[in-house]
């Protein structure tokens, strides 16, 4: 029994512990939830260490995985749906960088949230959002992936309102799920017409029709573009980023695990699942310029440029996220798998690293606000190292996990012939320097300007962030360049090998001098961002109203405090029509439409009493020969206020039998 | 077990009309035996369903139960009753909501009170349902069809809001103004067929085709009449605006077999009647069919954002999801017509439930209007979580049941029928998808303004009851559906598929060619 075949395990597990602590969570544990979902996690996370274990001992494995499926429901012998998990080194990776990241999310969270609201009901929605994202990577199709992936979106959706008593963390969470549903508009277009066009959900065997040229062009490029839309809502790409700053509304574990380290990395996972389908269909081997590498620079700089001007800690780190994320995504659309999935993987563990320090942070000064800090580095000592090593790895410092992974990129970018794609990374890489180093400043170092006594935070809170600065600081040898990349030896899949191999550009640049030059200087711009940040923020040499007196940084920082405008021009233009025109149509429903109908049934209403009126008055008048009472005329109208409905049945009954005869009549 | 074959569908669908009369026998006085007779009757009825499914052979997409037997002869109408695996799903949905509804009431009578008419109401209203869904002659098709409009008219008028009386007028006039277009469609269709005959199997294209012979123009109107009896029962833009009164009026019960079934007689009636009868004059509609569907879904959507009214949104909600499922039909494909059954079981356990919830909360804070409610998930936590559940099913969140009917009525019209204009439903398609953001909107504008929040001051005080004991046992069977719906498709995928393809093969193959 190959350990790998036991994957479907991974979700299902989580699945039940949430199940488990939200019926028995207050009951048989009472409120200690976690009892029912650490062991599930902790079990996932043991089998993504043998997993691992596994595809290392077989390379072979490593590349094509194993397959297991079973017939979800069909429409016939050629259309049906498949439930099924393909496991290879790279959807082992993913396990691995989920559970590690959830596992310490969840025993951190034993101490941060120890007396919050809602704690059992937060540790149930953890544990299924863990599932939800092991669905989405386990997945061997498209359909089984968009459970995963929108399951992801319910449980940040919740999370981000935790504390929703507060209008404004319920609109955070609105947005959230708003915004990234804006994107998935994309993702199901793109899955529907995928489908037609391969008549396939499964990756493998929609990359495979891409490569050999079976998946009609212009339909692989409505697809491609429709699903990165969906990439841009879910991993916060530009336009569709402003949702993940106000995500920070939830509680800080789940921003470490849901909006940084797994969920957001979704789209970059799936354009790296469906790498080779990208590659054909945006022409990446041949373009050096393309919709991918677009949208991944434009995020990476504007996303960095905002967190310089944020006093915010965590609004720091989820633009700094953002702008990572961006990254990513160009690494991917240069041509760059094995860097863009590496860096994924680094970053996962010192983003959510710096995460957590930040958690324990606000816990200790019971502020957001990095005005309201500072000293803190000789009060929290285990929470200030394990941060600097974050903060090193995440600045792309030599030796740490950030710079092997950063620095390929970069490196793979200039090779591929992406040179503005090089030039603006180069850039994001001296601001990522400054604001991280800004941020540093202003929480650790000088004097302490809170209120209070903050202190050093609990063994469960300084545990987890022990446990990741280990990975931050060592884990970037695996991806080191040339053949010592281990890394990507046991990751790539043989579709994304078969485009290499296939698409000369993207071969594997040689490990000479310019590899060397091109380090040196992406490593020298970092430390020059380390030491401005440091003259600006520690040093304070310069004039402290520059801001104020200087037009141009005045504007410049009025633009970026304004975070471009965006959520002004999104607020004003989507949310402010939405009344207006949502108002409109219903004005339209009960004015316009119900009122003809209205009409027309007062007309025939009308008719009847004329009707009734000539029977009543004149026919039976005649008859009679009778005079009718006013009284007999105001109980008729009375009648007709309390619904008389059989007249107009009959009526009605009497016009439409005549009506079929002549339709009979006429048409035969 | 012959004798249950044949008797099985009558038995079903008369217990429940038994129970009714003897419910009238009953006096009014002795409540406990009148609801014992309802739930008795219902179950009963439920229990012959049961055994339906347990004899029923999931390979035979034909018609099974099948009973034949002369009725009306003077005009040639048969008492033909069957089912398949179209009307199976919807027969089964009525059995189970009408148990739900009445054990959802036992407790909770709606002013005036009377047990004694309510039951007898509905137990009426649940005979002409599933009659319906089982009659294979359209004289005995429509005559259920029309069973089911009073009682559900008495329902909204005596137990309904203030505006009841003008909301139940209303329902009765829309209703009664499509089905007089639809039994002139009917009458027309005995006129002109050869040799004139009601069966509905007879005059299919699959079956004996006896309608082959009516020209194309005849076909177009007669379409044009059923499809009006029809499309105001689902309801379609723009003849919809019966039912967010109908449903803003109606006691908690009206509203859910309003909304589970009542609605679904209108789609059904084109899937089992207008479709395979007349395949050609469906063509020739279907992108109209189309059009409407989907500025159902976007107008539908857009007109549930500007309420405040809890029960009145989730009406227009209705608007929207039915869209989907029209949509489906509209692309007059076997995965479309799948998609299509399957959204309307689905919206009718989804809707379904979250009118229960609604009603349930009406009756805690005695308000639905959504500025003055807030704060459900902190001060009545169970039922806040059913309705998060149940609203997330409702906007088409995977793994709920909302998902696999809309998701496949999307895959549908990218590719519909031969001979229907590909870009103009793949352009459908893109509306409806947008429609998806806006459901989403209003959805969690809804959640927001109900289970989020904080307790508004004026129930600070009060002692709110969560879900209580008749809600869990009424809820609980809708709430795992949601979930296995959600998981599991095939639940009614491969119940639906095996009659949709052979009747597909048939109809269109053979009608359009190709």
């Amino acid at each position: 029994m190959q350990i790998l075949e036991l994957f479907w395990l991974l979700p299902v597990v989580n699945i039940i512990a949430c199940l488990l602590a939200f019926f028995f969570g207050k009951t048989v544990s009472r409120g200690k939830a976690q009892v029912w979902t650490l062991p599930a996690i902790a079990f996932s996370w043991v089998m993504s260490i043998l997993g691992a274990v596994a595809v290392i001992g077989d390379s072979h494995l490593a590349h094509e995985g194993i397959t297991k499926t079973y017939k979800w429901f069909e429409f016939g012998p050629d259309m049906f749906f498949q439930m099924g998990i393909h496991i290879d080194g790279f959807a082992v990776v993913m396990c691995l960088v989920v559970t590690t990241i959830s596992m310490m999310v969840q025993i951190y969270s034993i101490g941060y949230m120890r007396g919050e609201p809602r704690y059992v009901e937060f540790y149930a929605v953890l544990a299924v959002f863990t599932a939800g994202m092991l669905i989405l990577v386990t997945a061997d199709n498209l359909f089984l992936g968009i459970f995963g992936w929108e399951i992801m979106g319910l449980t940040s959706y919740l999370l981000i309102g935790h504390y929703y008593e507060k209008r404004e963390n319920s609109n955070a969470a609105i947005k959230a799920f708003i915004t990234t549903k804006t994107g998935d508009v994309g993702l199901i277009i793109g899955a529907v017409v995928v489908y037609w066009a391969t008549e396939t959900f499964n990756f493998g065997a929609v990359n495979a029709k891409a490569l050999e040229g079976e998946f009609h062009a212009p339909l692989l490029l409505v697809a491609c573009i429709a699903l990165f839309i969906g990439v841009i809502g879910k991993s916060a790409q530009f336009p569709l980023h402003t949702w993940l700053p106000d995500a920070m509304a939830g509680p800080t574990p789940v921003s470490a695990l849901i909006h940084a380290a797994t969920m957001v990395v979704a789209g970059v996972y799936l354009v790296a699942r469906m790498w080779p389908t990208f590659v054909t269909a945006m022409n990446v081997h041949i373009a050096n310029v393309n919709l991918i590498a677009l949208i991944g620079a434009i995020t990476a700089i504007i996303a960095a440029l905002l967190a310089l001007v944020q006093f915010d800690l965590k609004k720091v780190l989820a633009y700094s996220t953002v702008s990572q994320l961006g990254y990513m995504i160009f690494a991917l659309g240069i041509g760059a798998w094995g860097a863009g999935v590496f860096h994924l993987f680094t970053h996962a563990f010192f983003k959510a690293l710096l995460f957590l320090g930040a958690g324990s942070v606000i816990h200790s000064v019971h502020s957001n606000d990095m005005r309201d800090m500072g000293g803190l580095r000789r009060i929290m000592p285990r929470t200030y190292w394990t941060w600097i090593v974050g903060t090193l790895a995440l600045c792309g410092v030599f030796p740490m996990a950030g710079f092997f992974s950063k620095d390929e990129i970069l490196a793979s970018a200039y090779h591929n012939g992406y040179k503005w794609v090089w030039a603006i990374g180069l850039a994001v890489a001296f601001l990522t320097a400054f604001y991280m180093f800004r941020a540093t400043h202003l929480t650790f170092h000088k004097n302490y300007r809170g209120h209070g006594h903050p202190h050093e935070s609990e063994g469960l809170i300084t545990g987890p962030l022990i446990f990741l600065a280990i990975p931050s600081a060592i884990i970037g040898f695996i991806g080191a360049p040339g053949s010592f990349n281990l890394f990507e030896k046991w990751a790539t899949p043989a579709a994304v090998e078969e485009t290499i191999a296939k698409y000369p550009v993207l071969h594997p640049h040689p490990v000479d001098t310019t590899t060397f030059v091109l380090a040196g200087i992406s490593v020298a711009l970092a430390l020059l961002g380390v030491l401005v940040a440091t003259v600006v923020f520690y040093w304070e040499k310069t004039p402290g109203d520059i801001v104020e007196r200087v037009a141009p940084i005045r504007y410049l920082h009025r633009f970026l405090a304004n975070k471009y405008f965006l959520d002004h021009l999104y607020g004003g233009i989507v949310y402010g029509i939405r009344k207006p025109i949502a108002d409109a149509c219903y004005w339209f429903n009960q004015n316009v439409i119900d009122q003809v109908l209205n009409l027309t049934a007062a007309g025939t209403l009308e008719l009847g009493k004329g009707t009734y009126l000539f029977d009543q008055n004149v026919l039976d008048g005649f008859y009679n020969g009778s005079a009718v009472g006013t009284d007999r005329i105001g109980g008729f109208f009375r009648k007709i206020q309390t619904g008389n409905i059989q007249q107009y049945a009959a009526v009605f009954f009497a016009a439409m039998a005549l009506l079929a005869l002549a339709l009979v009549f006429a048409v035969r | 077990m012959d004798w249950f074959d044949s008797w099985a569908l009558s038995l079903a669908v008369f217990i429940p009309v038994v129970g009714a009369l003897v419910i009238l026998a009953i006096p009014k006085a002795r409540e406990y035996q009148i609801k014992v007779v309802g739930l008795v009757a219902s179950i009963a009825a439920l229990i012959v369903g049961i055994g339906i499914l347990s004899r029923w052979n999931w390979d035979d997409g034909g018609y099974q139960f099948e009973v034949n037997k002369g009725w009306l002869s003077a005009i040639r109408s048969n008492y033909h009753i069957a089912l398949d695996g179209i009307s199976l799903p919807l027969f089964i949905l009525t059995l189970v909501i009408v148990v739900l509804c009445i054990i959802y009431s036992w407790n909770h009578w709606p002013e005036p009170r009377s047990p004694k008419m309510l039951l007898f109401l509905i137990l009426l209203l649940e005979t002409g349902m599933l009659g319906t869904f089982v009659s294979l002659d359209l004289i005995l098709f429509f005559v259920f069809f029309e069973v089911t409009l009073l009682p559900m008219y008495f329902i909204i008028g005596i137990w309904g809001g203030e505006q009841r009386i003008y909301a139940s007028i209303k329902f009765f006039l829309f209703t009664l103004f499509g089905s007089a277009f639809m039994l002139v469609g009917f009458l027309a269709l005995f006129f002109l067929s050869e040799p004139h005959t009601f069966d509905i199997v007879e005059l299919s294209a699959n079956g004996g085709a006896a309608a082959a012979v009516i020209s194309s123009t005849a076909g177009l109107w007669i379409f044009a009449g059923l499809f009006l009896g029809f499309a105001i029962k689902v309801p379609m833009f723009p003849l919809h605006t019966w039912l967010p009164d109908a449903h803003t009026q109606a006691p908690t019960v009206g509203s859910v077999i309003l909304a589970a079934i009542l609605l679904k007689l209108g789609t059904y009636g084109f899937v089992r009647i207008a479709l395979p009868i007349l395949p050609q004059a469906a063509h020739s509609w279907a992108p109209w069919i189309g059009l409407l569907a989907v500025i159902g879904i976007i107008y539908g959507s857009l007109c549930c954002l500007a309420q405040t009214d809890l029960k009145r949104l989730i009406a227009f909600s209705s608007v929207g999801h039915m869209g989907f499922v029209m949509l489906g039909i509209a692309t007059l494909t076997p995965v479309g017509i799948n998609a299509a059954i399957f959204g309307m079981i689905a919206h009718g356990v989804v809707t379904g439930m979250l009118f229960f919830v609604a009603g349930s909360i009406h009756e805690r804070y005695h308000t639905r209007d959504m500025s003055r409610l807030g704060g459900m998930l902190s001060s009545i936590p169970r039922m806040g979580g059913v309705f998060v559940l149940v609203a997330f099913a409702s906007l088409g969140l995977p793994a709920l049941a909302g998902f696999p009917g809309e998701f496949t009525s999307m895959l549908a019209s990218f590719e519909p029928a031969g001979g229907l204009s590909q870009s103009l439903f793949r352009g459908f398609m893109i509306a409806a998808a947008v429609g998806t953001v806006l459901t989403a909107g209003y959805m969690l504008y809804m959640l927001q303004r109900v289970a989020q929040g904080e307790v508004p001051g004026e129930y600070a005080g009060h002692h709110l009851h969560d879900i209580e004991a008749p809600e869990y046992v009424s809820w609980t069977p809708l709430i795992v559906l949601t979930v296995a719906l959600g998981i599991f498709p095939s639940l009614v995928f491969n119940v639906t598929n095996s009659s949709v393809v052979p009747m597909f093969e048939q109809i269109f193959h053979h009608a359009i060619g190709g």
